[in-house]
């Protein structure tokens, strides 16, 4: 049973808008997002499909984290760990092309301007 | 006027490795020797004057074999310049770079792009050995810059004092050398009027001069009165009598540790009052007795770092380069504040274990591990194991008393060393004399 759930597990989140890339020598993107009270800045805005390097830095004096969900219904959110000033964290996944959502979501850092939108063109 | 110092001794080995460690990143291996065969005078116009670029070596990865990113991945900033300065066909292109990101010091840490820090990374080696004017003129409408010293927080309504006190302090006068606080909140006024757009995601972009944010108001800078604007601000540091004195001081100071003769400083002043060009300061200062002749300097942990990886014929594979040298005291990217990195903390206690560091890691690949000891056979020899360490390295030339500490260390490491001790000692006994050579008084320094 176990063995069936895994497979199950990533044909959902890519439904769902985001895997966990596995290892691979597919070419690779990267996108930076700082944060900071209270924005998030990416080094791009647009990304092409497929394996993505998301890294997260705190360049803030409090802590944060980062949230990344496709715009697309059903998707679910991929979290980040949180980081301490300075810190820094990142996760490769494996992006189809529309449009996500990155947000910090400790409480009342999203609505102060901690958002973002980055693009997965095809 | 007249004609400043030439060196006229020697131009062997020796005094090429200096020009190419002072105007470089030190030699690859036989470098030396061949920029010592075109005599001083052509060596030196190879330096300044260089040919097309070609990049030696293999393409840079981090530690998980990827490719870099710079302007999108923590680190690559750092590993995509060391790269550069391991690769370039062109040194003093990549060290003058160097020095004015020293010389204009901005940090990401106040900037908060790297996208940002890279394109006025490309702007300081577009003026590498250009005109200084150009230069100062570009890194005064520079977005990174603008943001790191508050240029757009400058207005009108709400003076900021930030880079204009900077512009003269560290960047063309010296602190408190021919202007007052007067000057300073003058130059504040004419330097308003910089601006941006905030856009969710991206930040700040589409950075501008607004004219309806300029004080347009009377300003009196350095006794001359008039409606200056930034460019003004620019063109009266320049014109300043102060200037050209500190500008030779301070670029002769990257490339000769003590302060130039006064002679040499009213000839290289010369040189350069007019044309405010670069280039031909930079050929004088190449050419002069000092740099061959004087003390020798401690080279910055990156110089350091790149140098000893063109000497192996390593390229840059490990993301280990970025903490290694933050350790040793040098972040790219990062200096420490506005007033760039303080050589006399190059080696202290805390920043000689990063040195060490990178030497360990610089070695690692050439390391005799317990397979190589095997199959890589190694003179109980002690001249036959300092001699491969010098090879290892690219033949530096060292001191006599350093080549015998490292032979008495590999006598006494294999003394009595016999039975099986004999195979099993002289790759440890090499691996042991690599390190010790690379964190050499004679390889810190140039």
């Amino acid at each position: 049973m176990r063995r069936l759930l895994l497979p199950v597990l990533a044909l959902a989140l890519l439904v769902a808008g985001a895997a966990p890339a596995t290892g691979g020598t597919e070419a690779e993107s990267y996108v930076q997002v700082v944060e900071k009270e209270w924005s998030l800045v990416m080094s791009r805005l647009s990304v092409r499909a497929g394996r993505v390097t998301i890294e997260a830095v705190n360049f803030g004096t409090d802590a944060h984290d980062l949230v990344v969900q496709s715009k697309a219904k059903g998707s679910k959110p991929v979290k980040f760990k949180q980081m301490d000033p300075r810190g820094r964290t990142e996760r490769t996944l494996r992006l189809p092309a529309g449009r996500y959502a990155l947000w910090c979501s400790l409480p009342g850092h999203k609505a102060k301007g901690m958002k973002a939108t980055l693009t997965v063109r095809a | 006027m007249a004609e400043l110092p030439r060196y006229r001794g020697p131009f062997g080995v020796p005094q090429a490795e200096r020009l190419l460690w002072r105007a470089g990143f030190g030699p690859r291996r036989g470098e030396a020797a061949q920029l010592a065969k075109l005599g001083l005078d052509a060596a030196v116009l190879s330096l300044t004057r260089p040919a097309g670029e070609k990049w030696v070596g293999p393409t840079p990865r981090d530690d998980k074999g990827r490719r870099l990113a710079p302007g999108d991945a923590w680190g690559h900033d750092h590993l995509w310049w060391l790269d550069r300065m391991v690769r370039t066909s062109r040194p003093l292109v990549e060290r003058m770079t160097l020095n004015w990101h020293d010389w204009f010091a901005t940090s990401n840490s106040g900037v908060g792009s790297q996208q940002l820090m890279m394109a006025q990374n490309r702007l300081l080696r577009r003026y590498s050995l250009g005109s200084f004017r150009k230069l100062l003129i570009a890194i005064t409408a520079n977005p990174a810059m603008l943001l790191w010293l508050s240029g757009t927080e400058n207005t009108k309504d709400a003076p900021n004092e930030n880079y204009g006190r900077e512009l003269m302090e560290l960047f063309t006068l010296g602190e408190g050398n021919g202007y007052t606080e007067r000057d300073v909140r003058e130059q504040a006024r004419a330097l308003t009027g910089w601006t941006y757009r905030w856009k969710r995601g991206k930040g700040a972009t589409d950075f501008r001069f607004d004219p309806k944010r300029h004080d347009t108001g009377m300003k009196v800078i350095f006794g001359k009165k008039g409606t200056f604007s930034w460019r003004d601000s620019v063109a009266l540091t320049l014109q300043h009598p102060k200037h050209a004195p500190f500008f030779v001081e301070k670029l002769w100071s990257y490339f000769v540790p003590e302060p130039p003769s006064a002679s040499t400083r009213a000839g290289l002043e010369a040189l350069y009052r007019d044309s405010f060009e670069v280039r031909p300061v930079l050929e004088a200062i190449l050419r002069h007795p000092a740099l061959y002749t004087g003390p020798r300097m401690v080279k910055p942990p990156v110089v350091y770092t790149a140098g000893l990886l063109r000497g192996l014929g390593r390229g840059v594979d490990t993301s280990s380069w970025v903490w290694l040298s933050e350790n040793a005291g040098q972040r790219l990217f990062y200096p420490p504040n506005v007033a760039g990195w303080d050589d006399e903390r190059w080696l202290d206690t805390n920043s000689f274990q990063g040195r060490w560091g990178i030497a360990n890691t610089a070695l690692e690949k050439f390391i005799l591990g317990e397979k190589k000891r095997k199959s890589v056979k190694v003179p109980n020899d002690p001249e036959a194991i300092v001699k491969g360490a010098l090879a290892l390295l690219g033949n530096p030339t060292i001191r006599p008393e350093t080549h015998k500490e490292l032979l008495s260390f590999a006598r006494g490491s294999l003394a009595g060393a016999t039975g099986w001790k004999a195979e099993a000692y002289p790759p440890l006994v090499a691996n042991a004399v690599r390190q010790l050579l690379a964190v050499s008084p004679d390889l810190q320094t140039c």
